[in-house]
């Protein structure tokens, strides 16, 4: 069976983390929640930069054993956490991006996908740090 | 009326309205987001409630409640009950949830202080 490729077409937009993993957000994941979440639309560009260019990156253990059992064996949950925010709604807060990694089938490599955005005060006591903004 | 009579006023009203809510669950990102009754949607503050990903979204202006979201939904309902980890393919137990939801919501000093 063909495998389709990811087409431009329908992803709203694609950045590339400090990995060089290439990370989509759908345009139907961005309407949904910023649907149910008004004040994320607003923010868009936060949202891309707390994964080009995040303060810290998190392993989710937990949801990750939860997203496998659920029918993605190879998935690895990560949230991308942004630098503070100074001013607007969020000040005080960080841009956290929940993204599901799913390992490329010819390389070693990952390839991540947008689940989720949300506005946090502290980071989820759970998430493992994997990777840190050097000082 | 006291700060801390008003902050049980706001929150039992939260908890009355669960039931009537809308509760859209996001299987795929296993994201909850529940909606309260009768509230237009609109830009929001962010009040974190917890430490396992629960927030109360709340009208800056008015000061109303406007929805819950929860992230890592299945993950969040596990650790309210105890459990390491959720039970398998198990499908959303409202009755639990709402339960675990009333517990956190009247625990948590960060909603005090954003209503209080």
């Amino acid at each position: 069976m063909a495998v389709s490729l990811p087409t431009r077409l329908m992803w709203r937009w694609i950045e590339a983390d400090p990995f060089g993993h290439t990370i989509y957000c759908s345009e139907e994941t961005w309407q949904r929640k910023t649907a149910q979440r008004s004040d994320l639309a607003a923010h868009e560009a936060t949202v891309r930069a707390a994964i080009r260019n995040p303060q810290g990156v998190y392993f989710d253990p937990k949801s990750t054993v939860s997203t496998r059992e659920r029918g993605n064996p190879a998935a690895v949950m990560m949230h991308y956490i942004g630098v503070v925010l100074l001013h607007g709604r969020f000040s005080g807060h960080r841009m956290s991006v929940v993204v599901k990694w799913l390992p490329e089938a010819t390389t070693s490599r990952f390839t991540g996908y947008v689940q989720t955005a949300y506005a946090t005060s502290r980071v989820l006591p759970r998430l493992q740090l994997h990777w840190e903004q050097s000082p | 009326m006291s700060t801390l009579s008003l902050t049980h006023s706001v929150v039992d009203d939260i908890v009355a309205d669960l039931e009537a809510a809308d509760w859209q669950y996001d299987p795929e990102a296993d994201d909850m987001d529940i909606i309260l009754p009768n509230v237009t949607n609109r830009a929001a503050d962010w009040v974190q409630v917890d430490d396992d990903g629960c927030f109360v979204r709340i009208d800056p202006e008015r000061g109303e409640p406007l929805s819950i979201v929860i992230i890592a939904f299945t993950v969040w309902l596990a650790e309210k009950q105890g459990r390491d980890l959720p039970a398998p393919k198990a499908s959303v137990d409202y009755a639990a949830a709402r339960q675990a939801i009333a517990q956190t919501l009247r625990a948590s000093e960060d909603l005090a202080a954003a209503i209080g």
